[in-house]
């Protein structure tokens, strides 16, 4: 297509004139030439536009019509299809991309038609239904398409040319226009009003990502909170590929019971977000009940958690080379009683592996316990260790069953071994939940059944979550969604949440439906109070809507320390959950603590729990003391004489910054007043 | 993957119900809400637990290599 696209080009005969006089082609991002000077752009464009659409041979734009007739390409060997053609103003630049990897999108193409008679411009869709009845007589939807695009009745455009496009939102939209249309061409006189529109699209929703596409009724939600959905959905748990069991991937989630939503919408089915749903629909109720679902947390059923509600497995890979050098190759063995190194002289600690250094498939590896054992040959080679224990641990918290063991040779011949690791992860208080509305929240409590509100028909919710998280972020298609959730699953049939579309999807005609159901038409339900079997003063708002667990779980997340490793050349604690660091008291925080005048506080956090240390320092001179041997030997001061030495207790980074200081001829002192007031006075 | 064995929410045993809900829907052609009411399922968590569900393990299967290729020994032989 390139080479067609550069050959066929009408090249004028006069001298090439230089870049940049006039209309400069480029094709993908190329310079291709310059249009000659008595040739419009714009009328370049349509030609090309009517290449692509049509398919028929740039030279053939010049021949009589039913030749042209003759010329014209399938679509689907249209090698013209996906180009893409755009003209900037601005630059006066014709910009042609024939690229791979962009992004393009189906549009309706509208033409402008005129009426002589009634004098009247319209624009109208080359889509007629003409079009609609000749492909039902097509075996595949695909070959229906196919006709469509041989009809120009629809186009892909990519991100490029969409900017140089005027696209309607739907029909209704082109019509307004043909009125203000007409309005601009005087009585007597044809002239083409400007087009208000060249494409429609095919359906206003298309507007949306796929991540839009998840939410239902989005047109009856606050904005932003539609935007949090997009940034939520990609942290919802589902079954990420069918392949999964055979995947190595470094950490995973999987959903045990996915469910399809009750509530969908149109694009829904085109990206198969039905067939591998993340999520499951929950019956929830909207209540306070106790109210440990305070601040966007929520109260789960224990019951149904133990049925296997929001069930998860969670898998992780580790890896390990054998690097295989001369002389000294490294091995994946169990290490033995002739290996040093160990990080555990107990031998026992390497039970979990087998001799090969692997452990056995569905053998249950505790947290910080062995799973590939590696041997690295010691540095210095003696009769009774020849190898040194470099094996790979289970991190620590991530206890599970080894699920997959997968030995191979890399590219240089090095042996590879992998170890999947997977453990089931039930619902747990901490673990965050969301609908598809940005209504994210914790779980707050797991109530037994017998402490669960139900409804007379036995219905007792798996989640309830507080009216409180409504008010505020208005998210009305939250309560749609539950409302016509409930006539879905009764009815039993899908409910369409398409946005911007004219069924018949209202709150009113929902809740009819669902009082003809025999239920109370708002949704409502009587609820018991589980703990007092007194009935619930208000009647309470109850249906299933779709929930999606986030990957976000305490269990990932829970940390504590009392004391724990330091840094070597700070001795203040690591930083970090995993390496079991400590919990950093920054900046802020001290100022919190100043302001409060807890100097107490601030001397507890800052020294006696980071990295106190306690040196000598000469009381004459006031630069560090030395003294080998406490008990036998008397302190003396190497740099002034004297015999006296006062011990202070200073944070490790304050003697390591006076050592660096000393080390660039700089000497820092600490004058120390008088025993007692800040040092202790040794001797 | 494969159906619950039991309602999420109200306890009712639906597992064993979903093959005969197939049954029922493709090969006697009833309408599902016929199908659900005939397995009598009348509670909406129940019904959502049947409509909803998504069969997966068929398509998992598919990438089971190892009975995969025991299947096709048995068919060369």
């Amino acid at each position: 297509m390139r080479r067609a696209l550069s050959s066929g080009w009408p090249t004028s005969t006069a001298p090439p004139l230089p870049r940049g006089a006039h209309g400069d082609v480029f094709l993908d991002g190329e310079w291709l030439g310059v249009l000659p000077p008595n040739i419009v752009p714009d009328n370049v464009v349509t030609i090309l536009r009517n290449l692509r659409r049509n398919g028929f041979n740039i030279m053939a734009a010049e021949v009589g019509d039913d030749e042209r007739e003759s010329l014209v390409v399938d679509a689907e060997e249209n090698p013209f299809r996906e180009l893409s053609i755009s003209y900037d103003r601005g630059l006066d630049e014709i910009q042609l991309t024939t690229d791979e990897g962009r992004m393009s999108r189906p549009l309706l193409v509208v033409k402008q038609t005129h009426d002589l008679e009634q004098n009247k411009t319209e624009l109208v869709p080359t889509l007629q239904r003409q079009h609609l009845n000749e492909i039902k007589g097509y075996d595949s939807a695909a070959l229906g398409w196919n006709h469509l695009m041989n009809e120009q009745c629809i186009e892909y455009v990519d991100v490029e040319e969409e900017e140089t496009c005027l696209v309607a939102m739907d029909i209704g939209a082109l019509r307004q226009a043909h009125f203000k249309g007409t309005r601009r061409v005087k009585p007597g006189e044809i002239r083409d009003p400007v087009p208000l529109y060249t494409h429609c699209e095919i359906h206003p929703s298309s507007v949306l990502g796929v991540l839009a596409s998840l939410v239902p009724f989005p047109d009856h939600n606050q904005s932003p909170r539609n935007t949090y959905q997009c940034a939520m959905g990609k942290q919802a748990l589902g079954i990420y590929a069918l392949s999964f069991h055979l995947r190595m991937d470094t950490h995973a989630h999987l959903l045990h019971y996915p469910q399809s939503p009750m509530v969908t919408t149109h694009a829904m089915k085109h990206i198969h977000f039905t067939e591998m749903p993340a999520g499951q629909n929950v019956i929830v109720g909207i209540s306070c009940y106790s109210g440990y679902n305070q601040e966007d947390s929520v109260i789960m059923s224990q019951a149904s958690v133990d049925r296997g509600l929001f069930r998860t497995a969670f898998t992780r890979c580790y890896r390990d080379t054998a690097s295989r050098k001369l002389n000294n190759a490294e091995i994946f063995r169990r290490p033995g009683a002739d290996t040093i190194g160990r990080r555990n002289p107990d031998l026992h600690l390497y039970d979990t592996l087998e001799e090969d250094g692997l452990p056995r498939i569905g053998a249950m590896i505790g947290d910080r316990k062995p799973l590939i054992g590696k041997l690295i040959p010691t540095a210095v080679q003696t009769a009774d260790s020849q190898y040194q224990d470099d094996s790979t641990f289970v991190r620590p918290g991530e206890a599970g069953f080894v699920d997959r063991v997968v030995l191979a040779q890399d590219g240089d011949g090095n042996m590879v071994a992998r170890v999947r690791i997977r453990i089931l992860r039930v619902p747990q208080v901490g673990d965050k939940f969301s609908s598809r509305h940005g209504q994210k929240g914790t779980c707050g409590l797991l109530f037994t059944a017998a402490d669960m509100p139900y409804a007379l028909n036995g219905i007792m919710p798996d989640m309830v979550i507080n009216p409180h998280a409504l008010p505020s972020r208005m998210t009305i298609a939250q309560l749609m969604e539950c409302l016509a959730g409930k006539v879905g699953a009764l009815a039993a049939e899908p409910m369409d949440a398409t946005p911007f579309s004219s069924t018949a999807m209202t709150v009113q005609t929902i809740s009819s439906r669902l009082h003809k159901l025999g239920y109370q038409r708002n949704g409502n339900e009587c609820l018991i109070n589980g703990q007092t079997g007194i009935p619930l003063q208000a009647k309470v708002f109850m249906g299933p809507t779709f929930y999606q667990r986030l990957k976000h779980m305490v269990l990932d997340k829970v940390h504590s320390r009392s004391t724990g490793p330091v840094q070597a050349l700070t001795r203040q604690p690591v930083e970090g959950r995993i390496k079991s660091g400590g919990m950093r008291m920054g900046e802020m925080e001290k100022d919190c603590m100043v302001a409060h005048g807890a100097t107490s506080v601030l001397r507890d956090r800052l020294l006696f729990h980071s990295d106190a240390t306690t040196m000598r320092v000469c009381q004459q001179c006031g630069m560090p003391g030395y003294q080998p041997n406490l008990h036998s030997e008397r302190p003396e001061c190497r740099h002034c004489g004297s015999a006296v030495l006062v011990a202070i207790t200073i944070p490790y980074a304050a003697k390591l910054l006076m050592q660096e200081l000393m080390g660039m001829g700089i000497a820092p002192r600490i004058m120390t007043q008088e025993p007692g007031c800040g040092g202790v006075l040794l001797q | 993957m494969l159906i619950p064995v039991r309602c999420f929410t109200c306890g009712k045993v639906v597992g064993n119900l979903y093959q005969k809900y197939q049954q029922l829907v493709t090969e006697e052609g009833m309408s599902k809400a016929e199908a659900l009411d005939k397995l009598e399922l009348d509670r909406y968590c129940c019904r959502r637990m049947i409509l909803t569900h998504v069969e997966l393990i068929d398509h998992l299967l598919m990438y089971d290599v190892h009975s995969r290729r025991h299947m096709h020994r048995q068919q060369n032989q």
